[in-house]
């Protein structure tokens, strides 16, 4: 078996055009499927998320799931926010807490974000200093691409707390 | 007693399938299938669409190659509008397809396949994975991984998102390339080379232990099928389609994709939703061809990249004629990533490849269009019929993992020969019946395509493995 040192030799986010790590925009994960109504709210607060900051301060990555690339997209930056519906809350309940990198039994399909963590920094060599998970309770699940009234009402409040998080954050020179 | 192993599902490829054994009194397998499970009916429910819909739609046929959907069903419709696209446009179109390979390839070979490679076909079920590669091989699963993001991010400074992207369309593409993008993309690629160098040679140096899978891996003679072009080498997005036999002789040189219909046949089976491709001068079962990286690697007269032809090289070194083992798909479908990776360089390097002119516009001039273009499992085929208002009356998907059904299929039946039999079935066994399907690097969720009402066969068998009664719906 190798030793497990992690490798740092590919990561496209090392390319010599790179300005670095440390001075990095925070990175915005969202996953959903637009097509499953309440399930796609963390791709809807992605794409308004556009227009919230210049790419210089946050990219954002959306997708139907977590997938272990997302690895080495964690690896290029010093702050994460995971963005998803939560099928556990009140619809509309919205949820932020901090994530730390932990190994657990995952699937390649199923990976949630301390497992994630826990892959950029064992493969890349770096995970996020800071980590966080905002989920919204949601209730509808059936085929459409509209989310149901509690999401919708709760949108502008989740903007607000990305904007907070993302604002505080001040990439080191 | 005779007595049947079912495979279900079979694991770490896309899509359901599941695969049968039959072996008599003495544990010897008689039989085996794999059975394709899903149906997904895209031909039909496009029916009444504009045909301009029918990149975003198809593109959904699959998550992990819908670059391949939008590119071949972009070049139907350009066949329907009876345009030229601009040369910029169509560049741009290959470079996304080359990426698309790229991250396809990387997927099959670091997250499905390399546990096998890596830790043996007879390792713990639990540890084979690419999350447990990452703590076991943890260089290597960040080269996987990084080169799956690797082309991921460069369909995403194309075409703004890497799944399900809609910046394809009929005549060209919808935004021209920056030269911002492009520098960021030729930063990325010294990098990538060297990843799959790397890879190159610890996957040569491992082949070795697996001599005795090389021999029965769908390790057989057929034809072989995929696009050349003029000068006789590989070709992914446009070219005509050449077939060789097993001796490596030109059956069929210059085929005109388009005329797909003329020289491939479709054959169906009773026990699977995925159709039979074959080559309609030979019949069926006798025409069965295979396509994709270890077909489009024999096709190939030489290959116009530098470090992908030294790589091409060393592999058609292996054998005087075409490289039969389905166990070396591997190792084509890592010569393919250089080279993929190779041309996006050389296509990027065009000062043209920032024109601003990257679609042409037009009605529907023509009833029907053809668009084929190698995916990363092989050829790819979208054939549309419209009416004049330009809705869809008739679609055909031939798609590049039904081509390979036959071999798949014989392919099970061989190893499953060698390595299941008595009464002890280890689980390794088992492994390397389902690995010999990994080499291929199946889509079953792209391939499932039936036209018209499935055939059927019902069997009732005696628990002896005897038929009681069958009934059929041909």
């Amino acid at each position: 078996m190798e030793a497990a040192q992690p490798n740092t030799a590919f990561h496209p986010a090392l390319a010599p055009h790179q300005a670095g790590r440390a001075g990095g925009p925070a990175l915005l994960l969202a996953c959903g499927n637009s097509l499953r109504r309440d399930d796609g709210v963390g791709l809807k607060i992605a794409e308004a998320a556009e227009h919230l900051f210049p790419a210089s301060r946050l990219r954002i990555v959306s997708a139907q799931q977590f997938t272990p690339e997302m690895a080495a997209e964690l690896a290029e930056t010093e702050m994460v926010i995971f963005v998803d519906a939560s099928a556990v809350d009140e619809p509309g309940a919205i949820r932020v807490v901090s994530v730390a990198a932990r190994e657990e039994a995952a699937e390649t399909h199923r990976l949630g974000p301390p497992a994630l963590l826990a892959m950029a920094q064992t493969l890349c060599g770096h995970a996020p200093a800071r980590a966080f998970v905002l989920t919204i309770g949601a209730g509808c699940f059936g085929y459409g691409e509209d989310i149901s009234g509690p999401l919708r009402r709760a949108v502008p409040r989740a903007l607000r707390l990305l904007t907070n998080l993302v604002s505080a954050f001040s990439p080191q020179a | 007693m005779p007595r049947t192993i079912v495979i279900d599902p079979v694991t770490r490829l896309e899509g359901h399938g599941k695969i049968t054994l039959q072996l008599d009194e003495a544990g010897v397998v008689q039989d085996a299938t794999f059975h394709v499970t899903q149906l997904r009916g895209f031909e039909k429910f496009c029916e009444g669409r504009p045909f301009y819909e029918m990149p975003n739609i198809t593109a959904r046929i699959c998550g992990i190659c819908p670059v391949s959907h939008l590119v071949a069903s972009s070049k139907a419709c350009d066949a329907i509008l009876a345009v030229k696209i601009p040369p910029v446009a169509r560049n741009l179109r290959q470079i996304m397809n080359l990426a698309q390979l790229i991250q396809s390839h990387a997927l099959s070979f670091f997250y499905l396949s390399s546990p096998d490679l890596l830790l043996g076909m007879d390792a713990p079920p639990e540890e084979r994975s690419i999350l447990h590669i990452a703590h076991s091989h943890p260089s290597i699963g960040a080269d996987g991984i990084g080169l799956r993001q690797f082309g991921q991010r460069i369909i995403e400074m194309l075409a703004g998102k890497r799944i399900h992207p809609g910046w394809t369309v009929p005549g060209g593409v919808n935004e021209p390339l920056s030269a911002e993008k492009r520098d960021q993309i030729l930063g990325l690629i010294p990098a990538a080379k060297d990843a799959i160098q790397r890879t190159l040679g610890w996957f040569k140096g491992a082949t070795e232990k697996f001599s005795a899978e090389i021999e029965v891996f769908a390790n057989f003679p057929t034809l072989f099928m995929g696009l050349v072009n003029e000068h006789g080498l590989a070709e992914y997005y446009d070219g005509a389609l050449r077939v060789i036999d097993s001796e490596g002789n030109i059956i069929a040189g210059e085929l005109n994709p388009a005329h797909y219909a003329e020289f491939i046949g479709e054959a169906v089976e009773p026990y699977t939703y995925m159709k039979f491709p074959y080559y309609k001068p030979l019949g069926y079962p006798g025409g069965t061809y295979r396509v994709g990286p270890l077909a489009r690697l024999n096709l190939a007269d030489r290959c116009d990249t530098p470090l992908a032809d030294v790589q091409w090289r060393e592999f058609r070194a292996m054998s005087s004629k075409p490289v039969l083992s389905s166990f070396h798909y591997h190792y084509a479908r890592l010569i393919e990533m250089l080279h993929a990776t190779e041309k996006i360089e050389s296509l990027l390097a065009d000062q043209a490849i920032l024109d601003k002119h990257v679609r042409a516009t037009a009605s529907v001039n023509n009833l029907e269009g053809v668009g084929v273009a190698e995916a990363p499992r092989g050829t790819l085929i979208h054939h549309y019929k419209v009416d004049e208002n330009g809705l869809i009356v008739w679609a055909n998907l031939v798609i590049a993992t039904g081509h390979n059904n036959a071999a798949m299929n014989r392919g099970i039946l061989q190893t499953a020969r060698h390595y299941v039999q008595g009464e002890q079935i280890a689980e390794g066994m088992l492994n390397r019946v389902e690995a010999v399907v990994r080499t291929f690097d199946p889509c079953l969720s792209c391939s499932t395509h039936a036209m018209g009402r499935m055939p059927l066969a019902v069997e009732l068998r005696a628990p002896d493995g005897s038929l009681v009664r069958e009934i059929r719906r041909d």
